[in-house]
């Protein structure tokens, strides 16, 4: 593999790889990356494969029985797989998981920007007990939060929450509740270490200049950490979209009313509709990668 | 008539017992003294970012700080300017923006013919435009006491700003240090443990060694006492 003939290849901080230990170094790092992504995009294809020719399968045969002399008057004529895709159970459950993740994104970045910089700046009595705490859901089990969530409302605070017309279990208010449990920590993790990464000696010079703690953090820490926020983002949106688990337990799997996208994939493949539980897995991904490819090249690339 | 009055205590974690009181009232006062003495605590204490166990800080009649009454001015009021070693310009504001920053936050009318003096006694005209990623370190030192007189202070400290320079941009940046305490009369606390720029700069020298003051008076009388008292790589 000869790494200079294309365009130079540089390290991450912009110097370039040089001399033959150098490049062995890099082909091998960049070896790995190969290995795990064409590992990744090989499972893709399969799935891509395999529903294509299901679709294609299907598609002969909804022709067939439409023009079957023999169709039995009265029953609903066989559905394509495109049909099924854009049934409106599946598009309610696709703006279902779109909204919810979205809220989820906004409610975890007001909590992980505040967090992050507390965690960061301050030292306090339990601070380590704190930080491990924020770190739970990422070693828990997910399941284990929608159990938490059902067994604390039936609890007497639960319950008063409940009375206060606050409804979460089997509500879609239930999803966002799992959806940002789940995926809070590790937006609060990202941004915390954006602003570890920001010296806060520039807030105290902010300070000489005249600027109040909070304007030293939202004219200095907060630009200069906002590559880490955006990619906390990234962080909670991802876990929030593709959650399962909880919300199996929590709010149940209704079509229609508390379905989401990986829910219908488990709805979809449980009744053996395999073709259109991986359709659906690849709209999942599709829409994964263009929202994650925007994000990185409007908020990273431009910093 | 004293500029600054200082006289404060702490006692750190690790057993670091800081004690140090002394007056500014020259232009140009240099804390000398070796590294882990307590030159940096003294003006973290006096900016406000450090709060000493006990003491009273006095600038120009004005009470920074007064642990009896429970009077300690937030950093932002104190009217203080402070250039670090490492400079710590904003990164993501221009040159520009970086200077402009202390002008709008100190006064919002922000003068431009203060503006326009810094940047013709400093010379940092071609660079305002700049990030800065793409400034040189005597550059970078510049643009930093640029934005700290720009905001006006009553006083002005500086942590080792030539230590991270090397021997003949050390010399240029010095001048310009010397030349805009001088266009602007503003007193100036300088932390340094290089005996050279003491005796180039500093009308008058406080000694500090292990968190005390153990000698003041100008760079003549301290260097001779420093070279008596203090390990020979202390000034070196």
């Amino acid at each position: 593999m000869n790494l200079q003939r294309t365009a130079p290849l540089h390290s991450g901080a912009g110097v370039p790889v040089c001399g033959r230990g150098g490049r062995l170094f890099a082909a091998s790092t960049l070896s790995v990356v190969a290995l795990f992504v064409a590992g990744w995009l090989t499972l893709i294809f399969n799935d891509v494969v395999y529903t294509a020719r299901e679709a294609i399968k299907e598609t002969r045969v909804t022709e067939t029985d439409a023009s079957h002399p023999a169709a039995v008057p009265g029953l609903p004529p066989s559905q394509t797989l495109f049909q099924k895709l854009v049934s409106p159970e599946i598009t309610s459950a696709l703006w279902l998981s779109l909204w919810t993740s979205a809220v989820t994104v906004v409610i975890g970045l007001g909590f992980a920007i505040p967090m992050g910089y507390a965690l960061s700046r301050y030292r306090f009595p339990g601070h380590t007990f704190i930080d491990s705490v924020v770190d739970l859901p990422i070693l828990l089990p997910p399941l284990v939060i929608g159990l938490s969530l059902l067994v604390f409302f039936q609890t007497a605070p639960g319950r008063l929450i409940e009375d206060l017309g606050l409804k979460f279990v089997f509500q879609k208010k239930g999803i966002i509740l799992c959806q940002f449990l789940d995926s809070a920590s590790f937006g609060i993790r990202a941004v915390k270490l954006a602003f570890d990464g920001v010296d806060p000696r520039l807030e105290h010079v902010a300070m000489t200049l005249g600027c109040g703690r909070a304007g030293a953090f939202f004219h200095v820490a907060l630009p200069l950490a906002r590559r880490g926020i955006v990619v906390g983002g990234i962080l909670i949106w991802t876990r929030a979209f593709g959650i399962f688990g909880p919300l199996m337990v929590f709010v149940g799997a209704v079509r229609m009313r508390t379905e989401v996208l990986p829910t219908t994939i488990y709805l979809e493949q449980s009744v053996g509709r395999i073709e259109v539980a991986l359709a659906v897995a690849l709209l999942m991904i599709a829409l994964a990668t263009v929202a994650l490819v925007t994000i990185r090249l409007v908020g990273l690339e431009r910093q | 008539m004293s500029v600054l009055s200082f006289q404060c205590e702490h006692r750190y974690c690790g057993g670091f017992h800081l004690d140090v009181a002394f007056d500014v009232s020259h232009r140009f006062t240099a804390l000398f003294g070796p590294s882990g003495s307590g030159k940096t605590s003294v003006l973290n204490m006096v900016a406000g970012f450090l709060r000493p166990q006990q003491g009273t800080i006095v600038l120009k009649g004005r009470t920074l700080l007064n642990t009896v009454q429970r009077v300690s001015l937030l950093p932002e009021k104190r009217s203080v300017g402070f250039v670090f070693q490492d400079s710590l310009l904003f990164p993501h504001r221009t040159v520009e923006g970086n200077l402009r920053y202390g002008q709008h936050r100190h006064n919002r009318r922000g003068h431009s013919s203060d503006f326009s003096r810094v940047v013709d006694v400093l010379e940092i005209g071609p660079l305002l435009r700049r990030f800065p990623r793409n400034l040189s370190g005597g550059e970078r030192q510049r643009v930093a006491l640029g934005r700290a007189l720009l905001s006006e202070p009553e006083l002005l400290l500086m942590d080792e700003p030539l230590a991270s320079l090397d021997a003949p941009l050390r010399d240029r940046v010095l001048t310009y240090l010397e030349r805009a305490v001088a266009e602007w009369n503003i007193p100036t606390l300088f932390v340094t443990h290089a005996e050279g720029e003491v005796r180039r700069a500093a009308q008058w020298v406080v000694l500090l060694q292990a968190g005390h003051v153990v000698g003041a008076g100008t760079p003549d009388q301290v260097l001779g006492l420093a070279a008596s008292r203090l390990a020979p790589d202390a000034t070196r």
